[in-house]
């Protein structure tokens, strides 16, 4: 009791503070650190099953994860998830931001219907994706054959892409014109006013004005942007069933998770050249995502370098 | 001099192209939703004649020589069939444990009322989580300014600055490993992480509330913990609560994520997912059986969106919430 009372109190203030944080502290050292530092791990270690028993026998592997995993990615038709993954973020970051921009322009104009697009073009970002891509997929298999086909243009391989391709662009403006519109928002008015007392027209004023203004958040999307060049998906998940997706249509984010679903610490089939249906082990994904790692974390750190110093604000 | 009082533009060629970009995304958007409805409501018979697509769901398509026995007839009939064969019961088994590893032998089992629990525990308890766990630190590091907090702030900004991928089998393994894998009490776990966007804006938020407060109630004799539950965290409810909806709509249409953490406890999503499109040889692989389950998980996120729209639509920004 006396001790108590002889505390400062700042060293209560102290106490209290150590003790807090020590459990959000731990769960970052838990699910932060550890499953990190085990991802680096893993992708040096084999796994075997040990005969009779639920153990694995582990092993160092060197690089030989790595070595089966660049062989896995330029085996046959997978190189085109590389492919398909940087066409993907390449429309995005290009056409997806520049309408996403456009459109954002209109809202924050506050041009005819602008409250109503505003909602309209935010509805994608509550109804889950699977409706979406359901309805979309069969409306246009329904409307839009394959040439010399029956089947629905989004079930041939050959066609698939770039329907899928305006999906993932069309639901992409969702997220987006709502933060372009936030940040043009926070432009003073003064500046604006002054243009178009100046005579600007609206195209030079977007062009000259706006865009030089939301800079920071522009950069903020396309760093972001480098981080989902292998995570996205390309909502294939959704497109297509349990018996996977045509290997010319893949994306590497699609195929990182459907390996992990499908696959475990030793993989009932060994992916091999010589049996290109078996799956990699979970030490072999590991080392795909430590080399994702390694090109994306220094590349976005890059970009971001790079756009600040073009950025006038920064100036 | 002229005055400008607003941001508006008359209308022009560029705007008026831009409206009619707008107007065909919007159009395309109910369209699907519209033919989507449309398909839910007919027969599969109507459906399957392709020259019948685009028509209004006609009752004769649901009875005999068109369909021998329906479960259930009606513009109504699909829904009805859902809410009976909606649901999942498959065996799953993995192995768990640090050193002594067992097998578990689990069920993937649930139907809509099951599943429902799931997601109410997943996407209802998991964003509380999400959400209090920024703000908790968010709070701890903007009123109590040492070296500790500071480190705090800038690991958070080197976290989200710094993309990681591909620790996802890591993950698997070691919730495996201490045996918190298909468990909601290791989901939500996961789930209480601070290192994240909303963290600053909790931060930025508590930092700009005034410290009179906690220093008159520590001269009444209020606890650290009173001065934390009793008034500072009252004063973010507004934002708390906005943050809160956010994920809470992001897990509610995630199904991904429960299927990898949570294989036998699947939620809403990861039902309706499994079941409609995963699964395509099952009894509901028909249009309108599949339109008719996506419809019913749509309903309840349409009737959120209705009623928190603005508060979903809100900008969050690094101090508050700007409307």
């Amino acid at each position: 009791m006396e001790a108590t009372k002889t505390l400062t109190r700042r060293q209560k203030r102290n106490i209290f503070f150590g003790l807090m944080i020590s459990i959000p502290i731990l769960m970052f050292i838990l699910f932060y650190v550890c499953i990190n530092a085990n991802t680096i791990l893993m992708a040096f270690k084999h796994y075997e099953t040990i005969e009779g028993e639920y153990g694995y026998k582990v092993t160092f592997a060197g690089f030989k994860n790595f070595k089966t995993v660049l062989q896995m990615l330029f085996w046959g038709e997978n190189w085109y998830m590389l492919k398909n993954s940087v066409v993907l973020w390449f429309f995005k970051l290009t056409i997806g931001l520049s309408v996403s921009i456009i459109f954002s322009y209109y809202v924050y104009k506050k041009m005819l219907g602008a409250r109503f697009f505003r909602v309209i073009l935010f509805l994608p970002n509550v109804i889950s994706n699977l409706i979406m891509v359901y309805l979309f997929r069969y409306l246009v298999n329904t409307l839009i054959k394959a040439p010399n086909s029956n089947f629905g243009i989004l079930e041939d391989a050959n066609t698939a892409f770039a329907p899928i391709l305006f999906f993932n662009l069309w639901l992409g403006f969702a997220g987006q014109t709502l933060l372009i519109t936030s940040a043009m928002s926070s432009i003073n008015e003064s500046i604006e006013e002054a243009a178009q007392v100046d005579g600007v027209n609206s195209v030079s004023e977007l062009f000259y004005i706006t865009l030089p203004m939301i800079m920071p958040t522009l950069t903020t999307f396309i760093v972001l942007s480098i981080a989902e060049l292998f995570v996205d998906q390309m909502s294939l998940l959704t497109f297509y069933d349990q018996f996977g997706v045509d290997g010319k249509l893949q994306t590497i984010g699609f195929y990182l998770y459907q390996e992990v679903y499908k696959s475990e610490l030793v993989p009932t089939t060994q992916w091999s050249p010589s049996t290109p249906n078996g799956r990699l082990s979970y030490s072999e994904l590991s080392a795909f995502g430590v080399m994702i790692s390694a090109i994306v974390i220094p590349l976005s750190f890059g970009v971001r370098k790079l756009l600040n110093l073009l950025d006038p604000n920064e100036n | 001099m002229r005055k400008i009082r607003n941001r508006k533009r008359k209308m022009n060629v560029f705007f008026a192209v831009i409206l009619l970009a707008l107007v065909l995304s919007t159009a395309l958007m109910f369209t699907l939703f519209i033919f989507g409805i449309n398909i839910s409501l007919k027969s599969t018979y109507q459906v399957d004649n392709l020259s019948e697509i685009f028509n209004l769901p006609n009752l004769k398509y649901w009875k005999w020589p068109y369909v021998m026995e329906p479960d259930h007839e009606g513009v109504f009939g699909n829904y009805l069939d859902v809410f009976e064969r909606l649901k999942l019961d498959k065996p799953n088994g993995y192995i768990v444990g640090l050193f002594n590893k067992e097998l578990v032998e689990a069920r993937i089992q649930g139907d809509i009322l099951t599943c429902s629990l799931y997601t109410i525990l997943y996407a209802g308890i998991g964003a509380l989580c999400a959400t209090f766990m920024p703000m908790f630190m968010g709070y701890l590091c903007s009123m109590y300014r040492n070296k500790v907090s500071s480190i705090i702030y800038a690991l958070v900004l080197f976290v989200i600055a710094t993309p990681i991928v591909g620790a996802t089998p890591s993950a698997v393994n070691f919730m495996r490993s201490i045996r918190l894998y298909d468990t909601f009490i290791g989901e939500w776990l996961r789930r209480s992480t601070f290192t994240n966007m909303y963290f600053l804006i909790f931060f930025a938020y508590f930092r700009g509330l005034s410290s009179g407060f906690s220093e008159a109630a520590e001269i009444d004799g209020a606890s650290q913990l009173s001065i934390m539950f009793r008034i500072y965290i009252p004063l973010a409810l507004n934002i708390f609560f906005t943050v809160y909806l956010m994920i809470f709509v992001a897990y509610w249409n995630d199904f991904t994520t429960p299927m990898m953490f949570l294989p036998s406890k699947p939620t809403l999503s990861y039902l309706v997912y499994y079941r409609t499109t995963y699964d395509s040889g099952g009894d509901l692989n028909y249009a309108t059986k599949r339109m008719a389950a996506l419809m019913i998980f749509a309903i309840p996120i349409i009737v959120i969106f209705s009623i928190f729209n603005k508060r979903l639509m809100t900008n969050l920004t690094m101090g508050g919430v700007k409307e």
